[in-house]
């Protein structure tokens, strides 16, 4: 091996090494997620972060209960007495450990845990001391935080709202985008050019803009407290930024395709749907991916155009389990995961036609 | 690959093409199954429809609001109530407002006066009624509830800050518990002993005490009211106020026993009481459902004395909720009949003994059953007791603007040390000018309105 080839595996080993680094920080926050979902209520923000659901058990006669620690009796073995301290004060929960207090850290042995049981029904229990070889701690994760957290939002009803939105939205949206492009893109006509800007200008219009007037336009249609504003403007081809990717993938397309259909007599629409759609196949994955992600997670339609609990979509149950002063870190983190797994699914599953379309439209990935 | 096996390849991708065109005319189908199926009206034909529109905060509150819906419609068969769950109402309200499409009645918290004319007056219906009166109330709601001089919803919930704190670690820094009569300085002096840096790495681990971002408005009225009686002269700009401010941003840069309140935002404040990082807290009744979760022991006391110049005083922020009817509700009377039965004594006990609200009715509140409920707190008094001296926290019309003016100010004056914020004289000077400001232009407004109202 010379030295070039040595430097090249170290070359490797580097970048590999960053790579791996910067996709831990990144994924830091979808751990905290899961660790969060698994632990206790109040537990999400104990000092420091801990990544383990850590569970404590009181062994008794072959009893086990799960209790919280409070505090401990610790023996200073350089003073020679024994004193109480807070939980927070040990390193750890070896028998042997350091404690830290106001005055000074010396290093000690716990003798007695301070500990009350775990029960929501008797808020009124009172604490009580344990030997010290009598708690266990253990990885106790709350799968339930989870079946608690899907009932509580009332998951499947809220699901099946959100899967036939995004169906019924990310379906017309190709189609219909698609449709749009393909006119701009392949047929000369007076006013194309200047009618293409006004689509696009609508992309700078903020949608706080147009919330209002799009309402009365619904409420006229009495279609308030129903699904249809949230994926039927899908199906006329309204979203300009779609319209612009699929036009600009067209546009890379030789127009020999479509002489040589029409020479074999096809119509114009025959040309769209049978030669240009299927050659599309990477730009429709990128315009369905960002139309499934844009729809599956969309707050804002749902709360102005739901009214009824069982209308509602996922996005909008999740706020179910944030006030504006309180947040069940636990059920939020639980059902968060529950509802972006479709997302992180769906990007995977098209992640190979996604970048191809991102780069045959121009676009940056 | 020969010609056979080209063509039996060939027909499978066909059959399975075929397949996935079917898979998706089903989904298709489905899914507009769904969409009809789910588009049915709640309008009930030959019955008094009457649209209610509820926050959907948490479930618990979901499910007082469901529980009011279905209770009503099991009482009156002839009453259908469409329930309208929102997680933010005030928002919700604004557009339906825009589209004329206002529910008749709806739940209100903090800042309703925003909408306070397109609230019905409820004066003249109050009359005829003799439960709905000022003393039914606890002191300060019913004035709470005023809007240009006409009473605008019914009380539910009268909400006071207090101050939550964590027992456990009280015994464990031997610091006695908060009594009815303590002071500032017994406040400060505790929280030092209850502030630990468990590791020694300078960072604090535990704090002693949280004041919530939204009490600084009744600290820095502490020493009385913001105005006059009559909301025409600012009273802000005096020495105990200023004294005030100088001791709460002690509490943060000199004493280090709060959070700032960059750190106290990120990392949510119940969540921090809740694990055990702060041992006394100040938040309201909304904090009780969310509290009884966590297994440490806990109770609540009220806030305590601030002592300048040989006087002693004391205030704290209120909270109200209330039943508010739309004032172009097609159903007024239908309307009122529902609000009235939902702020009415049975509902308010229901919800107060649930653990949904801080009830706002002197008969539920002070009830042995409401006050020794066998669960935490067990000091359940210092909700009652708290609200003589309780400031409403939204205490004019335009209070909204009070706080986007006031902001700033409060900014200035919160920066660390090193930042050289204003002083608390010079803070007290500022917020008192920008009250000022506003009432004047108020009252230029609301004058000719006033005058022509007074006439006969």
């Amino acid at each position: 091996m010379n030295r070039h080839q040595v430097l090249g595996i170290f070359e490797r080993i580097a970048i590999h090494g960053v790579l791996v680094a910067a996709a831990l920080v990144m994924l830091t926050p979808l751990v905290w997620m899961i660790s969060t979902s698994l632990k206790a209520s109040g537990h999400s923000l104990s000092r420091g972060i801990e990544w383990l659901p850590w569970e404590d058990i009181y062994v008794s006669d072959a009893l086990k209960t799960p209790v919280i620690v409070l505090g401990a009796r610790v023996r200073n073995e350089e003073a020679g007495n024994t004193i109480e301290v807070g939980i927070a004060s040990l390193r750890d929960r070896r028998r042997r450990t350091e404690v830290s207090l106001p005055e000074g850290r010396f290093s000690g042995e716990v003798l007695e845990y301070r500990v009350r049981n775990v029960s929501e029904a008797d808020q009124t229990a009172e604490a009580f001391w344990i030997p010290c070889d009598q708690l266990e701690r253990r990885i106790g994760p709350r799968w339930s935080n989870y079946s608690e957290a899907l009932v509580k939002m009332r998951f499947f009803s809220l699901l099946a709202n959100t899967v036939a939105i995004t169906f019924l939205g990310t379906l017309g949206t190709v189609l219909s985008c698609s449709l749009v492009a393909y006119g701009f893109a392949r047929f000369r006509f007076p006013g194309r050019e200047t009618l293409f800007m006004v689509l696009l200008s609508s992309m700078m219009l903020p949608p706080v803009v147009t919330m209002i007037p799009v309402y009365l336009i619904f409420r006229d249609l009495h279609w308030i407290d129903t699904l249809l504003p949230l994926f039927a403007p899908a199906w006329l081809g309204t979203n300009a930024f779609n319209v612009f990717l699929f036009r600009q993938f067209y546009m890379t397309l030789p127009f020999d395709l479509d002489d040589a259909a029409r020479i074999d007599g096809c119509s114009s629409f025959r040309i769209y749907w049978s030669i240009l759609l299927p050659l599309s196949k990477p730009v429709m994955a990128t315009v369905g991916i960002f139309s499934f992600t844009g729809l599956w997670l969309d707050f804002m339609g749902p709360l102005i155009y739901l009214n009824s609990i069982e209308k509602f979509t996922l996005s909008l149950g999740l706020y179910i389990f944030k006030g504006p002063y309180t947040v069940q870190w636990d059920y939020l983190m639980a059902a968060t995961l529950v509802v972006s797994l479709p997302c992180i699914v769906i990007f995977f599953l098209g992640q190979r036609f996604f970048i191809q379309g991102t780069v045959l439209s121009g676009l940056k990935a | 690959m020969d010609r056979e096996s080209t063509t039996t390849t060939q027909a499978l991708l066909d059959a399975l093409r075929w397949l996935g065109y079917g898979a998706l005319a089903l989904a298709f189908a489905l899914s507009l199954y769904w969409v009809w199926r789910t588009s049915g009206s709640h309008v009930e034909k030959g019955k008094v429809n009457i649209d209610f529109l509820w926050p959907t905060y948490t479930p618990q509150k979901v499910r007082y609001g469901e529980h009011l819906a279905e209770q009503y419609m099991k009482e009156n068969p002839n009453v259908q109530v469409n329930l309208i769950l929102t997680s933010d109402p005030y928002k919700k309200l604004q557009i339906m407002i825009a589209g004329r499409t206002t529910p008749d009645v709806m739940w209100m918290g903090i800042g309703w006066q925003q909408f306070g004319d397109a609230l019905m007056p409820l004066d003249d219906l109050a009359a005829g009624d003799p439960d709905i009166r000022r003393e039914t109330y606890l002191p300060g709601l019913w004035d709470a509830e005023l809007w240009q001089g006409s009473l605008r919803g019914l009380p539910s919930s009268g909400q006071v800050g207090v101050l939550y704190y964590n027992k456990d670690l009280f015994d464990q820094a031997g610091v006695p518990y908060p009594s009815a009569d303590w002071t500032w300085d017994d406040m400060v002096r505790t929280a030092k002993a209850l502030t630990r840096d468990f590791d020694g790495d300078g960072v604090i681990d535990q704090y002693g005490l949280q004041l919530e971002q939204v009490y600084r408005y009744p600290f820095v009225v502490y020493a009385g009211q913001f105005a006059d009686s009559e909301w025409r002269t600012a009273r802000i700009d005096n020495p105990v106020v200023s004294a005030m401010l100088e001791h709460y941003r002690d509490l943060i840069y000199k004493d280090r026993v709060m959070p700032t309140p960059t750190a106290s935002a990120e990392l949510g404040m119940l969540p921090m009481f809740e694990a055990g990082r702060v041992a006394m807290h100040a938040a309201s009744g909304y904090a009780l459902e969310s509290f009884r979760k966590v297994q440490f022991d806990w109770d609540v006391a009220m806030f305590p004395w601030f002592e300048f110049n040989g006087q002693r005083y004391r205030a704290t922020g209120l909270w109200q909720e209330e039943f508010c009817i739309l004032w172009n509700t097609d159903i007024p009377e239908e309307a009122w009949k529902f609000a009235r039965w939902c702020a009415g004594k049975d509902m308010i006990r229901w919800a107060a003994l649930d653990g949904h609200i801080v009830p706002g009715r002197v008969d539920v509140a002070t009830s042995p059953e409401y006050l020794a409920p066998g669960k935490r707190p067990a000091n359940m008094r210092a909700f009652i007791d708290s609200q003589s001296f309780a400031v409403p926290m939204t205490p004019h019309a335009w209070h909204v603007r009070i706080a986007a003016e006031f902001d700033p100010i409060w900014q200035d004056f919160m920066q660390s040390p090193e930042s050289n914020p204003i002083s608390a004289a010079e803070a007290a000077k500022r917020f008192n000018t920008a009250l000022q400001r506003i009432l004047d232009e108020y009252h230029a407004e609301n004058e000719p309105l006033d005058a022509a109202e007074a006439r006969p």
